[in-house]
Order: C-alpha cells, then sequence, then structure tokens
C-alpha cells in the first residue's frame, strides 16, 4: 500500500473522473449481459427495467431449442462464421498492410490517383454500391462459396487508411537506413515498419473483426443455400414472423449475449498486446 | 533491369492483390453507380433495365425534393456540434489515459470498449431490443432521477445524456489514434522542458498539442466519415427508402447518394483548410 501513499492530489482526480466515465462506458455491456437473462416478464416490461429481478436461463435453453429446432444444424453456421471471419480478418490484414506500406513509403505511377480513390470510397454510403456488386459476385461464380462471403470484405478502405495514416509517421530515415544496409523492401515492412504500427493493426483488425463477424448482408445478398449462411444471419432468423417474433425474443437476447462475447474477447487481447507495443516502439 | 523500373514493379506487388480486390468490390461498384445515377432503372426479374435520363434525377433531389435539404441541414448542424465535442473529449481522455496512474491498463481496456460496441450491428440490437433509442436510459432508476425535474428540464437532461452517451461510443478509435500520436513524442521533450521551467500546462500547448496534430487532424476525419456512414445517419434512411420505392428506384437513390458524397467532400475540405497551417501542407 505504500504506493498509493506517494500517489499525488492530480492522479486522484484523474482517478475519480475515470471512475465516473467508465461507469457510463460499462452500461450497455452490463445491459447486454442482464438482458440475455431476463424472463419472458421483464424482457416485455414497461417501462424497461435496466437490471434483471429474477434471473433465469431459460433464454439459453430457448435458445438451444430453436438451434435444434432449424433445419440446418446450429454447428454448421458457427462453423461458416468461424471460417469466414478468421479468413477475413487475416486476408484483409495482411493485404492492407503492405498497400498501406506502399502508399506510404514507396513510389509507383499512379500513386495519388489511386489514394484518392481509396479516400473517395471511404466516404461513399455502402447501401449505394449493394446492387453492383451483388452482379459482380455472381458474375464471378461465386455465389454460395466461401469466397463470396471473403472477396468482398478483402480490400477495407479504412484499413489502408488508418494504417498508411500511421505509417506516414514513421520517420523515412529509418526506412532509408536499412535500405542502405542493404534490406529488401519486404524485410523493412516486416521489420521495421509492422512492429511500430501495432496500434494500427489492433485497430483495423477489431473493425475488420465486428464488420464481419457481425454482418448478415452477404449471408442474405449472396447466398441462397441455406447451410451457406451465417451465425449472424440465422439469429436473425430466430425472431422472424409474428409468433416466433413475442415467443423467441428471450431466446434473441440469449443469442445477442453469444454473439457479442467473441467480441469482447479479441477485444481484450488485442488491446494488451496494442498497449504494450505502443509503450515499446521504437518512434519515440 | 533499370533500378527504377525494379522499383516500380515491387511497389505494384505490393498493391496489386488488394487493388483487384478494391478494384472489383470498391471502385467499379463507384462508377457504375454514377452511371445509374444518370439512368432510371427498373428491376425485373432477370435484369436490370436502364433508361437514360441525364442529369434529371439530380436536378429533382437538389431543388424538388422538400425531404432532401431539411434532413441534410438539420444533420449538418448536428455534425458541427458533435464532431469537435467527440474529439475534444477524445483528447481529454486521451491526455488523461497517458498519465501514470495505477490500474492504467484496466482504465485504457474499458476505454476502448466502445469501439467494440460501436460497430454498427451491435449498437442497433442495443437500441432495437425495446423499441425507440437508447431504451435502457428510460430505464426505472434514471427515469426516477429525471421524473424529479420540471418537464422541460426532463426533456433536456434526456437529451442531454442521450448524446453524451453516442458521443462517448462514437470516440473509442480516436482516443486510441491520440494515445499512439502522444506516445510518439519522445519524452526528453519534455524534460528538457521541465529543466527550461516550463510547467505541465505550458508542456501540453507547446510540445503535445503541436506534436499530434497529424493524429488530431486523422481523428477529425474519421469522425467526419464515422458520422456519415453509420446506420443511424437520417440521410441514408432516405436514400435506403428510394432503393425499395419503384416509383423513384435505383437510379433516383444513386443520384441522392452521390450528392451526399459531394456533401462529405466539401465538409473534408474545409477540415483540410483549417488545418492546413498547423500540419504544414501550405505551399
Amino acid at each position: 500500500m505504500r504506493y498509493l501513499r506517494v500517489i499525488s492530489l492530480r492522479t486522484w482526480i484523474i482517478l475519480l473522473i475515470l471512475t465516473g466515465i467508465a461507469a457510463v462506458f460499462m452500461l450497455p455491456v452490463i445491459f447486454i449481459i442482464s438482458t440475455a437473462f431476463k424472463p419472458m416478464s421483464e424482457l416485455f416490461l414497461y417501462p424497461p427495467r435496466f437490471l434483471v429481478q429474477n434471473p433465469t436461463m431459460q433464454n439459453f435453453t430457448d435458445f438451444m431449442q430453436a438451434a435444434e429446432a432449424a433445419i440446418v444444424p446450429f454447428s454448421r453456421f458457427l462453423f461458416n462464421s468461424v471460417v469466414v471471419t478468421g479468413a477475413s480478418v487475416v486476408i484483409a490484414l495482411l493485404f492492407s498492410s503492405t498497400c498501406a506500406y506502399a502508399f506510404s513509403k514507396m513510389n509507383f505511377p499512379g500513386k495519388g490517383w489511386l489514394f484518392s480513390m481509396v479516400i473517395i470510397s471511404l466516404m461513399f454510403a455502402p447501401e449505394a454500391v449493394v446492387i453492383t456488386r451483388f452482379l459482380i459476385v455472381s458474375q464471378l461464380g461465386i455465389i454460395n462459396t466461401y469466397f463470396g462471403h471473403i472477396l468482398p470484405q478483402v480490400a477495407v478502405p479504412v484499413g489502408v487508411f488508418l494504417m498508411k495514416q500511421f505509417m506516414d509517421q514513421i520517420p523515412t530515415s529509418l526506412s532509408e537506413a536499412a535500405r542502405i544496409e542493404g534490406a529488401g523492401e519486404f524485410d523493412i515492412y516486416r521489420r521495421i515498419i509492422m512492429p511500430n504500427v501495432m496500434p494500427a493493426v489492433g485497430t483495423v483488425m477489431i473493425i475488420v473483426f465486428q464488420g464481419v463477424w457481425m454482418d448478415t448482408s452477404s449471408s442474405v445478398l449472396f447466398m441462397t443455400d441455406e447451410a451457406m449462411r451465417t451465425l449472424p444471419y440465422f439469429i436473425t432468423t430466430l425472431t422472424d414472423g409474428v409468433v416466433a417474433g413475442v415467443a423467441r425474443q428471450g431466446a434473441a437476447a440469449a443469442a445477442g449475449l453469444i454473439m457479442f462475447l467473441p467480441n469482447f474477447l479479441i477485444f481484450a487481447v488485442m488491446q494488451k498486446s496494442m498497449i504494450e507495443t505502443m509503450v515499446n516502439s521504437g518512434i519515440k | 533491369m533499370k533500378i527504377e523500373t525494379r522499383n516500380k514493379l515491387t511497389g505494384f506487388s505490393f498493391i496489386a492483390i488488394w487493388l483487384i480486390g478494391f478494384l472489383l468490390f470498391w471502385a467499379f461498384p463507384l462508377i457504375f453507380s454514377f452511371f445509374m445515377s444518370l439512368n432510371h432503372v427498373t428491376i425485373q426479374t432477370d435484369r436490370l433495365l436502364f433508361e437514360f435520363v441525364g442529369l434529371q434525377q439530380y436536378h429533382r433531389a437538389l431543388f424538388m425534393d422538400a425531404e432532401i435539404p431539411n434532413v441534410s441541414l438539420l444533420f449538418i448542424a448536428q455534425s458541427l456540434i458533435i464532431v469537435p465535442v467527440i474529439v475534444v473529449f477524445a483528447l481529454i481522455m486521451a491526455l488523461m489515459l497517458n498519465q501514470k496512474f495505477p490500474g492504467r491498463g484496466v482504465a485504457r481496456a474499458i476505454f476502448f470498449l466502445p469501439v467494440v460496441l460501436t460497430s454498427g450491428n451491435l449498437i442497433n440490437e442495443l437500441t432495437n431490443q425495446e423499441q425507440g433509442t437508447l431504451s435502457f436510459l428510460q430505464s426505472a432508476t434514471v427515469t426516477n432521477l429525471v421524473m424529479t425535474l420540471p418537464d422541460t428540464w426532463a426533456l433536456a437532461v434526456t437529451n442531454v445524456l442521450n448524446s453524451f452517451l453516442m458521443v462517448l461510443w462514437y470516440s473509442g478509435v480516436q482516443m486510441l489514434i491520440l494515445i499512439a500520436g502522444m506516445q510518439s513524442i519522445n519524452p526528453s521533450v519534455y524534460e528538457a522542458a521541465k529543466i527550461d521551467g516550463a510547467n505541465d500546462w505550458a508542456s501540453l500547448w507547446l510540445i503535445t498539442l503541436p506534436g499530434i496534430t497529424p493524429f488530431i487532424f486523422i481523428s477529425v476525419v474519421y469522425t467526419v466519415v464515422d458520422q456519415f456512414t453509420t446506420p443511424f445517419n437520417p440521410i441514408l434512411e432516405v436514400i435506403l427508402h428510394h432503393f425499395r420505392e419503384p416509383a423513384t428506384g435505383y437510379g433516383y437513390a444513386t443520384a441522392i447518394a452521390w450528392l451526399y458524397f459531394l456533401l462529405i467532400l466539401i465538409i473534408l475540405g474545409l477540415v483540410t483548410l483549417i488545418f492546413r497551417k498547423p500540419l504544414g501542407l501550405k505551399k
């Protein structure tokens, strides 16, 4: 406890403010968890209550029952989701980072023009390109394949944008020095640039993971075969129709928590390594 | 092979695969949507029918559709307030989280949490679950607290709380960017300033803020883009509405999307103009 005594008044004030705001930050998480355990009577209570009064496991039982009753086994949806999300995250990170490296540290014809295109697509309403994407996916013949899920996610403009901006902050002298020592472009990218932009890598990874893991649109648009669709799609079907819409509300609440957990886990893992690399980074 | 050509080839090899994906799923759809905005598009069971109408749909969106200017003006006004608030909030939080204090790791973890939550679907789920916006605010405890106030005040307090939560949730990535920026400043600069007699306040204004200007710029751009493409955005709702409306159809919806895009472009242009001097972009 000796440590506590030496911290200054300023630190105490900061701690106090942070604790207050942290409490508000935790509200949605608490809400998701507490809702998953609410019995039917509390789910439809008006005015709604924030915290569960009589927690029950009924919602999870309902969810398992609904999962068993589905034509396509639940494990299939889960498997699809894991494959699609895993592949998308790895491929998107790899190609966006090499691309960001080229934009930031190399010269090639059409660079400025191409980067403007990246910025433009970043700002464009995604809804406006849905039809064309469908046409392309069907022309490529990848409807009802894992490629149909993964390929449209590979070229995320936001990933390239964030990583390029971070790489721009790394002094050119660093990569120049490595070049003089005889390092190839790929070595510079892997050994010098990447370790220094880990915060950006972590952020982009979380953004891509979220986008793919929770996405229902590729299941709806590019897949006609039920067995090729993913978990979030299955969860939206839980509450389809008027009767199921009411009766399965509990199962949907449980599903919400189940979907949220991987998000939370990947976040917990990533943010730790992000902070460590930020502290050890060689830029400062 | 000349060194120059080889360099160009290596450059291309780094972006080649990404570029193919980008051209297929972003660039081409964008260009095609511009073509659609010049046509009246009808969807038939097996194909799309295009009827060229030129700029007519743009004219209609700009001068005849009363809904569009109304919705966009309101949204711009709202963004003008919310974007600076988000960035300043993220900046203050980043400054605090960058101090040394016990439990800093846990604190940072909690404050990056919104990054997990804001990405569209989950927050949608949250607001949809009990109909209405941020319904858990209307839950017993908060409502009881607010109800003790006079009516008009109660409404104002709820609104502020509502938007405060929004600000909190939309500032996660920006905090991350800004903390990374603060860590990129060499600590010996602060030590030198301290030896020269600068206090913390002076260091903040003379070292930290100028040092992280590029990162503040990235945060502002990210916030603007984020605000304008969130699923809550009323203009996107108008666009989606016209997608489903057979009378106006895809062509009209994409025309609005392109106008909307121009609007974001103008706003980002203004942001760049403001940051031109501190970023040293002036020529």
